[in-house]
């Protein structure tokens, strides 16, 4: 009888552990937690048919590993539904990612010269590079100038405040929107959970592009 | 000895406490890592740098999911000397090392490769580490209590 009830006892807590654990990382998954809070605007960073009824609006953070893992994957939805959809990138910089801010900034004085998502591309390129650096700012200004920017102008956008502040605003309009990690994605202004593959994506979009009868 | 089968006692539910830790906190990782969820850093910083590495996982399998299996055992097997007192527990006590060597290299891994910690993993350091120090206190008390059962009368 006590050899029932140790060995049932400890099967039981083992399963609700596991089960209570699935459930939790689950729940806390980083989506499906609300609406977009800011509408697209033309501030925004967009790419895509800028009249596209469905909107994709990614908040991401340069120096997380799985927004650059997602970054393919976004470039590859682009390719096949730029003419269909708009892609707007804002910045969700976490604060234990301390190269997260000067690559955002660094991203956003790109485009002020018309190169926001070259930089874009270059910063997740080459994320390995800059990532451990104490300070990335050598590192940016070299990608700023393979990519032909101007470089005082670059420097002069680098440490404005006017930057700074449209990556704090990006931040803050995250939080309103309960982001609560990066990538999160959402789809015509709902979060979505982070699909798990290109095909799990497309199945997303294809459905906000054909709505189900 | 009447200090001996308290002792066991005592280290037994340590060893079987550390074990259920390291439990939850490799299966927390594991299953972030198969339902592709972002792992609570906190205040911390690095879980994702460690979990996302190259060194996080072996052929497609995440080590957590090894460490999870790893504590499982030792749970499972804690609980089944405390039903049992079959002393084959104690003999594969000494087994424990392989963790905290593991757990070793990994920290060093951490340390000096990808230059990162990750809170989670340091806890599963701490409770192999617990495990392997915990061998040692139960194996003594063990074998200085008379055994009930042999290994070789129970299977």
């Amino acid at each position: 009888m006590k050899r029932i009830a140790i060995w049932s006892g400890t099967i039981a807590i083992l399963l609700l552990a596991v089960a209570g654990m699935i459930w939790a990382v689950k729940n806390s998954n980083n989506t499906e937690s609300g609406d977009l809070a800011v509408p697209v605007s033309a501030s925004d960073r967009m790419k895509g048919n800028p009249e596209s009824a469905i909107t994709l609006v990614e908040y991401s953070d340069f120096q997380c590993p799985a927004c650059k893992s997602y970054y393919p994957i976004v470039e590859k939805l682009m390719d096949e539904y730029g003419s269909k959809i708009r892609f707007v990138y804002r910045h969700f910089p976490l604060p234990q990612h301390t190269n997260a801010r000067p690559t955002a900034i660094a991203a956003e004085a790109a485009g002020n010269q018309g190169k926001f998502w070259e930089m874009h591309n270059m910063i997740f390129d080459h994320q390995t590079e800059w990532a451990p650096l104490a300070d990335s700012k050598d590192a940016l200004l070299s990608y700023a100038e393979a990519l032909g920017l101007d470089k005082e102008r670059f420097l002069q956008d680098f440490d404005s405040s006017e930057l700074q502040k449209k990556v704090e605003d990006d931040l803050a309009g995250g939080m309103r929107s309960s982001v609560r990690g990066t990538p999160t994605f959402f789809l015509n202004g709902a979060a979505i959970a982070n699909p798990r593959s290109y095909d799990e994506f497309k199945r997303a979009i294809d459905a906000a592009i054909t709505p189900a009868p | 000895m009447p200090q001996s089968p308290r002792r066991l006692k005592h280290a037994l539910a340590w060893f079987l406490g550390a074990g259920f830790i390291g439990f939850l906190d490799s299966l927390y990782l594991a299953i972030t890592h198969f339902i592709g969820s972002p792992v609570t850093c906190g205040f911390f910083t690095g879980c994702d740098v460690v979990t996302s590495s190259i060194y996080s996982s072996v052929a497609g399998i995440p080590i957590a999911l090894f460490g999870a299996l790893y504590y499982l055992f030792w749970v499972l097997l804690g609980v089944w000397y405390l039903d049992s007192r079959n002393t084959l527990f104690l003999t594969l006590l000494p087994l424990t090392a392989i963790g905290f060597a593991v757990s070793l290299i990994l920290i060093g891994i951490q340390l000096f490769i990808i230059d990162a910690i990750c809170v989670y993993c340091m806890l599963s350091a701490a409770s192999s580490t617990a495990l392997f120090v915990l061998s040692f206190v139960i194996r003594n008390a063990g074998q200085s209590e008379t055994p009930a059962i042999t290994y070789s009368s129970a299977i």
